[in-house]
């Protein structure tokens, strides 16, 4: 009677916790009375990432900045953490097993299912647990990237009895493209990108669009709020550039990718009275935003005529300059932005996840070293990504009030693809690169 | 004929003056905006007028503002931002200053500051600050 009660509470909470479900061969009366006489034997503990042999790669939560617990499975604390493996890779998994009948110490556990399932073995107890015992599926994970949810159906035999089934376990098995590269791997990019680029060839590129293309149509993450790190970013599901490059970095990361980490910083090209420039001006809302959030400032668009347009005041109707008050993202000197560079083939693709652009081509025949450009050292990243992604500049310019004079002291939010290279021998724009390989 | 002449280098003395004491009143005024933000740590800051007051410093050769960029480096406590204020892109406020101290003290050819360089260097998990670092302990070793 004992013995029933305990078979009974063990299926009970397996149904309900979730973490190990009963199998339909067990959850009828009949065959509850039938296991009735035989000792209930259990997994109780799966685990998957048990040291670099087992080559389960090491996943962390972002908030915690800890490792996923192990065992990855376990059935009384009823926890259940998804395991990652390099696609094609094999699983030995240990399993430490709960024997509810102290007389019996030999019997066989194997399971039967996904990967072929693990092949039968005897294991032995001298209390009512076993030692880690290991299991290897008979056939390896799917070489591809994907998500695969497992299940194994235990079953256990004494002596030359039937096989009794005990129950099926169901895991999560996140199959990365290679290697992760970075040092922490989240679980949440591991999730997000094996699901997007689920199926892709080990193809760079074609794995970075579709990691792109991913963070573009799920909005898991948003621009323009704190978040500056990996961690921070993933954690709060917001995040500045700076924090976006290294989201996509380790993004890529985790599927054995490298992308280069690239910010450029605005620096102001003119020693003289003009600002060249103070800031630069965005005005898309960016990933997963409906609106920008920055406050509204007074901007003051120049969209036709630089150099010195002709501004008659903040409600003349017939100058140069069209004044409004909104909301752009303004990123002044010293900050700038940061995006992403990819080599692939000979070429090098940018992309901006915290606009959600890109790839863009032609903005670099290789990728640049950390410096100061200036001028039309410029000029292929401007054409080819700048001057859309960044639409205007803000600064102190001379302008004509009308006069024969020019004037200078007010800032005009110019349009980028109106400024020139160069003009004489001033340099219009200058910027420090910081590449991160 | 003279008398003029004395008279314009006179106007001209005058006007460079001004300008000069001009300038050294906002000089006075960014240095104590960015002592401000050192003196109570938990009031919230407009972090680009301090910024734009540490990088319009960089001529100065006052021992009071490199001991002032110096504080800026050593400042541990994040920066509560005034509700208005926009966010940096590239790092946090607090890093985005202490980028901004670094820039002004390489123009300032402050080599007494380089070990505080090199301790941000060292100690930020910025790279973009750790770059703007690197580039100012070279350039003040070499000059």
């Amino acid at each position: 009677m004992r013995g029933a009660i305990l078979i009974l509470m063990l299926l009970t909470t397996a149904v309900s916790g979730s973490a190990i479900s009963s199998d339909s061969s067990i959850s009828s009366s009949d065959d509850i009375a039938s296991i009735q006489a035989v000792p209930m034997i259990i997994p109780a503990q799966i685990w998957f990432n048990w040291g670099s042999a087992s080559k389960a790669v090491t996943m962390y939560e972002s908030c915690t900045q800890k490792q996923l617990d192990t065992p990855e499975f376990d059935y009384k604390k009823g926890r259940n953490n998804p395991a990652a493996y390099v696609r094609g890779s094999s699983i030995t998994v240990k399993v430490k097993f709960q024997n509810m009948n102290l007389s019996v110490t030999e019997v066989k556990l194997g399971a039967e299912g996904s990967f072929g399932g693990l092949p039968m073995q005897t294991v032995y107890f001298n209390a009512n647990e076993s030692r880690w015992v290991d299991f290897t599926t008979k056939e390896p994970i799917p070489d591809s990237i994907n998500i695969t949810n497992i299940s194994w159906t235990w079953y256990y035999q004494i002596g030359t009895s039937d096989p009794v089934r005990i129950g099926t376990s169901n895991h999560t098995i996140y199959a990365l493209n290679k290697a992760p590269l970075t040092t922490k791997v989240y679980r949440q990019l591991a999730e997000w990108t094996s699901t997007w680029a689920a199926g892709k060839p080990d193809d760079a590129k074609i794995i970075a669009d579709a990691i792109l293309d991913g963070f573009n149509k799920t909005g898991v993450i948003k621009y323009g709020a704190p978040g500056w790190d990996t961690a921070e970013l993933l954690c709060s599901g917001d995040g500045m550039c700076g924090g976006m490059k290294e989201v996509f970095y380790d993004a890529l990361a985790t599927h054995g990718i490298r992308v280069v980490r690239f910010c450029y910083l605005l620096n102001d090209a003119d020693p003289g009275a003009q600002e060249l420039w103070n800031g630069i001006v965005i005005q898309s809302p960016g990933l997963g935003r409906e609106e920008v959030t920055f406050s509204p400032r007074t901007v003051r668009w120049v969209d036709t005529v630089y150099p010195l347009p002709l501004y008659l005041g903040d409600t003349s109707p017939s100058d140069d300059v069209m004044v409004e008050t909104k909301k752009v993202y303004t990123f002044y000197q010293g900050d700038g932005h940061c995006v992403n560079l990819l080599e692939y083939n000979g070429s090098v693709y940018l992309y901006d996840l915290s606009f959600g652009t890109g790839p863009w081509s032609g903005t670099f025949s290789s990728v640049p070293v950390s410096g100061y450009y200036a001028g039309p050292q410029l000029h292929d990243f401007r054409v080819n990504y700048l001057n859309y992604a960044v639409d205007h500049m803000y600064g102190k310019i001379y302008y004509s009030d009308g006069s024969p004079v020019q004037k200078i002291g007010i800032r005009f939010d110019v349009n980028s693809s109106i400024i020139p290279d160069k003009i004489g021998s001033q340099d219009q724009m200058k910027y420090y690169f910081s590449v991160t390989r | 004929m003279v008398g003029t002449g004395l008279i314009i280098l006179i106007f001209i003395a005058a006007a460079g003056y001004s300008i000069a004491l001009e300038s050294s009143k906002e000089s006075a005024q960014d240095l104590e905006k960015v002592k401000i933000m050192l003196r109570n740590e938990d009031a919230a800051v407009d972090w680009v007028a301090v910024q734009e007051a540490i990088l319009s410093m960089d001529n100065s050769r006052d021992a009071d503002v490199e001991e002032t960029l110096v504080q800026v480096l050593r400042r541990e406590k994040e920066i509560k931002l005034t509700p208005d204020a926009p966010l940096p892109g590239v790092m946090p406020p607090l890093e985005t200053l202490k980028a901004a101290s670094i820039i002004t003290l390489e123009k300032m050819d402050a080599k007494k500051s380089i070990h505080e360089i090199e301790r941000v260097y060292r100690s930020t998990k910025y790279q973009v600050l750790r770059d703007i670092a690197l580039e100012a302990i070279r350039n003040l070793n070499e000059s």
